[in-house]
């Protein structure tokens, strides 16, 4: 009797949403009475959308004439004499992605916070990592976060707010009407730290200027949509946790090591900083040369300086105050221990390894660079220089 | 006072009675219950009802391929379905001749 009609199975894809939200709201009654119940709502539904013809318009159509399918299922329930649903299981759901949500939450606060102050790669790691799927779940929970409000220990710190009126309140609610403040506050730690952190003096201004607003509506956006404090918890604590390191790093900015270097720029340096306060020139054998002078590729004297390590009131006669013009090696200049002015110390004996040329450093001698392969075989000091 | 709390006791005694006089699909009886002037009668409480008429061995049904539409389950009172009908519309018959004497008082 019941072949393959036409419409039965596929009805409009509105009725079939509509019987989809029915089913669900039935799936706690066994199979086949759902299969029996619904079959019936399949016919009821046919009807409906051929009684609406033209004006149905989707399942918002069948919910104004139907209510929602939760609503349908609900009071064929009742009228069925159905056991009610589960509540138990459907109105109070596990509790354990809101705990593990919580939980991401304040892992990711404690794994920032501690992992900076103790320089600790992996606990900094887990600290980014922990809100992650804290955040996949309160995304789902709904701007509130009722599963984790819901949750006793959520409920109890609530709950733990002194009374209005107490003392006690008014210094909470002060401390709270702080807030803006500590929004402005985390915006400039990380504008700053970060500006320091690339070097940048405008980075800092812009990223302040950016951050500002954007700190301030992060902190609205959390007060409006819980689900934000997955994101802002961490970070807070990324800033509380910047903020000693950035005090205990402030020499870093005050006096910061690039306006000492800044001033005396001048003289030549080793890779590795360090100053370079003569030249030692030796020939092929590793015979001490001397009476050299030094250009650059452009024809200019090199200076070496052999200033800078005493403070010397009286300039002596030795060094004109022009460009020093003396071949090399020159000696060095230093504090005198006794007297606290400059001496001038002469170059002391000095042996140094001459590298052997190997064959394809020769052969790649260049034969433009007229005084050998002066820049592929640098001299290595052995000993102790001046 | 909103009808639908009345009719949820007296739902029984309309559908099997509807049924009684002839078999008839879910929506069709909707029709004749809100025909009849039962116009707060919700589609989900008949179609819950006859589920419940039907699981409590009062209703028979049968499938009728339709020409113009989706096949249809028809509903049809056996003979159970009507000894309770009889005893139901008795019940009622007592309980309406008892509250009009309280309410027409």
């Amino acid at each position: 009797m019941s072949e393959p009609a036409r419409e039965t199975t596929t009805g409009p894809a509105a009725a079939q949403s509509y019987l989809d939200g029915v089913r669900a709201a039935l799936a706690d009654l066994p199979a086949a009475e759902v299969d029996e119940i619904l079959d019936d709502v399949r016919g009821h539904l046919d009807e409906i959308v051929a009684e609406l013809g033209a004006d149905a318009d989707g399942t918002e159509s069948l919910t104004k004439r139907l209510g929602t399918p939760a609503d349908y299922a609900a009071e064929l329930r009742a009228a069925a004499g159905y056991p009610e649903p589960a509540t138990v299981a459907a109105a109070v759901p596990s509790p354990w992605p809101a705990r593990w949500a919580l939980s991401g939450m304040l892992v990711g606060a404690a794994g920032l916070a501690l992992g900076l102050l103790s320089r600790n790669p992996l606990l900094v790691l887990i600290g980014v990592l922990a809100p992650v799927p804290a955040l996949a779940i309160v995304v789902k929970d709904g701007k509130d976060v009722p599963a984790v409000a819901a949750l006793p220990v959520v409920r109890r710190f609530v709950a733990a707010r002194p009374p209005a009126g107490s003392a006690a309140r008014s210094v909470t609610d002060f401390v709270a009407s702080l807030q803006p403040a500590w929004w402005l506050l985390r915006a400039l730690i990380a504008g700053i730290l970060i500006g320091a952190i690339v070097g940048e003096s405008l980075a800092t201004v812009v990223l302040v200027v950016v951050g500002l607003p954007v700190s301030v509506w992060l902190g609205y956006a959390s007060k409006r949509d819980r689900r934000w404090l997955w994101l802002v918890v961490p970070l807070n604590a990324l800033a509380v946790a910047l903020l000693p390191i950035g005090l205990d790093g402030s020499n870093l900015l005050g006096s910061s090591p690039r306006a000492v270097s800044s001033a005396p720029l001048t003289g030549l340096y080793q890779d590795d900083g360090r100053p370079i306060r003569d030249i030692r020139p030796v020939d092929a054998f590793g015979n001490p040369l001397s009476g050299v002078y030094l250009f650059d590729q452009d024809g200019r004297p090199i200076d070496a300086p052999a200033r800078a390590y005493c403070y010397d009131p009286y300039p002596t006669a030795v060094r004109p105050t022009g460009p020093d013009l003396r071949p090399y090696p020159r000696g060095t200049t230093d504090e005198d221990p006794t007297t606290g002015r400059c001496r001038t110390v002469p170059p002391g004996p000095l042996v140094v390894a001459v590298p052997q040329p190997t064959p394809s450093a020769a052969a790649t001698g260049a034969p433009g660079a007229p005084y050998g392969p002066s820049t592929t075989a640098a001299p290595t000091p052995a000993g102790p220089t001046g | 006072m909103d009808t639908s709390q009345l009719l949820k006791g007296v739902l029984d005694l309309a559908v099997l009675t509807v049924l009684a006089s002839d078999d008839g699909y879910g929506y069709e009886v909707v029709r004749r219950l809100r025909t009849a002037g039962l116009e707060e009668v919700g589609d989900a409480s008949v179609y819950g009802t006859l589920r419940r008429l039907f699981n409590a061995g009062l209703l028979t049904s049968y499938v009728v391929a339709s020409d113009e539409g989706p096949h249809r389950k028809y509903y049809s009172l056996n003979d159970l379905g009507r000894v309770r009908l009889g005893e139901i519309t008795k019940v009622w018959r007592e309980f309406a001749a008892t509250m009009e004497g309280l309410v027409g008082a």
